[in-house]
């Protein structure tokens, strides 16, 4: 199997996925206003940040054993290897040809784990909308010197968005009890549909605390924030997003990025893991 | 309307109780209620009329009314995927037969779209299983184990069901994308095009060379990959079953709206289609909308101006935007962005309509944004009412007229310019204003533009543009020709996911699932659906009239969405 150009329409039926793909890389590569192209690799490319610093602390992490090792994330970089090695082949991702492509990857089921890795972002100077239909510049925002825990979701989402939001919703009591100064961020994808209303409703539905903060905005400006975390999906395509979770200490220190969903306990446990490192 | 459902749905859970209690006691075998399976399946209501409650991703509880199985498995039950989570097929005839290795089910998967490599793996390396039946079914939905063995994904919750609920599901379940949808033979798939009595022939004619122009090229192709079915580049002989040939039926309603539901009853018995696609259709969509939600028939973008009041959440139709009501609402916003906003507003309507329904929209988003406000609101009947209207109140500050008739109103206004400082009318009017106008009146004059601004760059317009050409089809009416390419569009690629699995809510679906993809012929700044969405553009513009441009307008706000 290899990346086919789509020569007529004649294979209409076989290369839906491809003639998608060559529809999309070739009209984002020449957008003036979006400069990433199909696929993550070269999407994390186009946002500038550095993979070398940005990545070094990678690892795969099981949600099956009992996070053996939170204290030592820094030096814990086993499956770097592994990543670099999807990162050094030319292959898009999303082909799967890679070393991943296992049978023991089929097998696995994928949500018991999660990807975890330490990253600077800058937090761009935006103005987004609050559920209360209030202004909120996004850097302001985030100049917050306490911890914060973020993602991206938006309300019509069927599959991962709820089960994030539930996520946030539970882990909220634990959350306070841990540590009460924490700001929750949740950031729609969707922002014309996702009215000020629409998020007040979906807050009232996750039973969401005051510091739980939902923002919408004009499409752009979502989008540079989105970019800013390194959270740009395909064709700019929001269905095509991916279940991220970003969690910070304080305003001066890098974010904790985890990709894949999370338990409650499991994210309450990261909250700790982050907010008080000595004591695991 | 949700109420409504609860308490029945509550009424029949206590009905069930009565008559299904006693089986339960006596253990599994029972027949399910395809009702109550429903209303699970939907709405996470459970046969005891409480939300269920299950646990995902290991220790988060969820109730039926955070979601329900529609959610991820979809209303046809073929499921989806997102962020790498593969939701796969539910329905009856997938479920209850055994899953064994089949190639060309594989290359349904494998095409689908973007997906990360852990899906590729698992598409590769496909879980096998035996059959499910009711016993099977009660494990993996309580315990998160498939009939094979398998752990299911932590994303699936584990629910807490009872006896009765899995039952009820079980049967839902096998009445789910059963039968192929009306509209689809062995060869043909039928497709049908609304044109309503009041629309312009110009823009029907455009709109009809275009779609005919579409068809004629599909089959063409259709013609050369089905003549020689064992040629087999890119596996194509493996969709040999998909293709059929588009047949189009123009649909030409007439006489007053109430007429139309059994006009089109009657066009559907006739020659059921698949779906409607574009048509063109003066005044309120509401009767062929409610045609359409009874029959499950999708209609795919219509050029309507007024579509069905309300979120139209999971309804039939599809549409670009919210056409006149939000032209209302966007106004409003934008006059309580200005820095002084006005004192008093006085807004002239027709009675009909075109005239009502935007002007109640301008006149609720006041009230909400800018209360302080005075909106004196005049209505008029016809030419004569327009110009009594104009000659009492047209030296007020600011003007807002909703016309019934844009080109009528237009001539009245360039003919007796009133003296307003600010005139505020709708898009409609823009190419007859344009023209009509005097240099004093058009720099006095603002439209509401839930259009693109002309400067923005789509991709996509110059391939459509490109196709229009290069088949000598004549563009006299570009933006409905646009959005009719768009809504043909969105129906081939609707089918091509589907294959050969001709059910109407998946290719809807689909549809949610592709809008947003680069497809945007360039009429709207962005064209977005999502799960259960409806109108894929959510905002306007506020534009000037600019005679010394090609396109006649210049936007002069930012995007404002309601």
């Amino acid at each position: 199997m290899t990346l086919i150009k789509p020569v007529s329409r004649s294979a209409r039926f076989g290369l839906a996925a491809v003639s998608f793909f060559a529809l999309v890389a070739p009209a984002v590569a020449d957008h003036p206003g979006h400069d990433h192209d199909g696929h993550d690799h070269a999407a994390q490319d186009s946002t500038g940040h550095d993979h070398g610093a940005g990545h070094a602390k990678q690892d795969d992490h099981s949600g099956h054993d009992a996070h053996a090792g939170h204290g030592e994330h820094a030096g814990h970089d086993m499956s770097q290897g592994e990543d670099h090695a999807a990162m050094d082949h030319r292959m898009p991702e999303h082909l799967g040809m890679d070393m991943g492509n296992t049978a023991e990857a089929a097998m696995r089921p994928d949500g018991f784990q999660y990807k975890r890795s330490a990253n600077d972002y800058v937090m761009p100077a935006v103005t987004l909308r609050n559920q209360q239909a209030q202004k909120v510049n996004f850097a302001e925002l985030m100049d917050y010197d306490g911890p914060v825990v973020l993602n991206f979701i938006f309300t019509s989402c069927a599959t991962i968005c709820p089960v994030m939001s539930a996520t946030f919703g539970q882990t909220q009591e634990d959350l306070v009890a841990i540590d009460d100064s924490y700001m929750m961020v949740s950031i729609s994808i969707d922002p014309e549909y996702d009215t000020p209303r629409r998020l007040r409703e979906y807050a009232q539905l996750h039973a969401a605390r005051d510091n739980w903060v939902m923002l919408t905005g004009q499409f752009d400006d979502i989008f540079t924030v989105v970019r800013s975390f390194d959270a740009v999906y395909k064709g700019e395509n929001k269905m095509y997003h991916r279940p991220l979770t970003f969690l910070r200490q304080g305003k001066d220190t890098p974010w904790l990025r985890l990709e894949g969903l999370l338990g409650s306990e499991e994210l309450a446990e990261e909250y700790a893991a982050l907010l008080r490192p000595e004591v695991n | 309307m949700r109420r409504l459902s609860m308490k029945e749905a509550l009424l029949a859970a206590a009905l069930s109780f009565g008559l299904v209690a006693a089986p339960v006691l006596a253990g599994a075998g029972q027949a399910g209620d395809t009702d109550l399976g429903r209303t699970l399946y939907w709405e996470g209501i459970g046969a005891d009329g409480q939300p269920i409650t299950g646990v995902t991703q290991g220790d988060v509880k969820v109730t039926g009314a955070q979601f329900s199985c529609v959610n991820c498995h979809r209303p046809s039950g073929f499921g989806t995927s997102e962020g790498g989570n593969y939701v796969p097929p539910i329905i009856g005839s997938v479920l209850f037969e055994d899953k064994t290795p089949n190639r060309n089910r594989m290359f349904k998967d494998l095409y689908q779209e973007v997906q990360p490599p852990g899906f590729w793996a698992r598409v590769r390396q496909p879980r096998m299983r035996p059959a499910y039946d009711d016993a099977l079914l009660a494990r993996a939905l309580r315990d998160g184990v498939d009939a094979g063995g398998h752990e299911l994904d932590p994303i699936m919750p584990r629910y807490d069901l009872s006896a009765a609920d899995v039952a009820n599901l079980s049967a839902y379940l096998k009445t789910l994308s059963d039968e192929i949808d009306p509209g689809v033979t062995e060869r043909d798939i039928h497709f049908a095009t609304i044109i309503g009595p009041d629309a312009d022939p110009g823009e029907a004619d455009a709109m009809l060379r275009t779609m005919e122009l579409f068809f004629e090229w599909l089959n063409k192709d259709t013609e050369g990959d089905t003549n020689n079915p064992t040629f087999s580049p890119n596996y194509r002989s493996n969709f040999i079953s998909a293709y059929r040939y588009w047949q189009l039926h123009v649909w030409r309603l007439e006489g007053p709206s109430e007429t139309w539901r059994a006009q089109l009853e009657a066009k559907y018995a006739e020659q059921p289609v698949f779906a409607t696609i574009s048509g063109l259709v003066e005044g309120p969509w509401d009767e062929i909308g409610s045609f359409c939600d009874d029959n499950r028939l999708p209609c795919i973008f219509p050029n309507a101006e007024l579509p069905t009041p309300g979120e139209g959440r999971y309804g039939y139709s599809v549409y670009f935007n919210r056409g006149l009501v939000l032209e209302g609402e966007a106004l409003g916003l934008h006059l309580a962005d200005r820095d002084t906003p006005p004192a008093r507003v006085v807004q002239i309507h027709g009675t009909g309509p075109q005239g009502m329904r935007p002007a109640r929209a301008f006149e609720e988003t006041m009230a909400m944004v800018l209360g302080e406000t005075e909106i004196e609101t005049v209505t008029y009947e016809d030419e004569a009412g327009l110009r009594a209207a104009l000659a009492a109140h047209g030296d007020a500050e600011t003007l807002v007229i909703w016309p019934q008739d844009a080109a009528e109103a237009v001539a009245v206004l360039a003919e007796a310019p009133p003296a307003a400082a600010r005139i505020f009318l709708p898009s409609a009017t823009q190419t007859s204003a344009v023209k009509a106008f005097s240099p004093d009146m058009i720099a006095r004059t603002r439209l509401v533009w839930p259009y693109d601004a002309p400067d923005s760059y789509h991709p996509r317009k110059f391939r459509i543009r490109g196709w229009m050409h290069s088949r000598r089809l004549e563009v006299s009416h570009p933006r409905i020709q646009l959005q009719t390419y768009y809504a043909l569009t969105m129906a081939e690629f609707g089918l091509m996911h589907v294959i050969n699995d001709f059910y109407r809510d998946y290719m809807l679906e689909i549809i949610e699932h592709e809008a947003e993809n680069e497809l945007n012929p360039g009429t709207h700044p962005e064209l977005a659906l999502g799960p259960g969405q409806r109108f894929a553009s959510k905002g306007a513009f506020i534009a000037e009239l600019a005679p010394d441009k090609r396109v006649g307008y210049r936007v002069v706000s930012e995007w404002i969405v309601p």
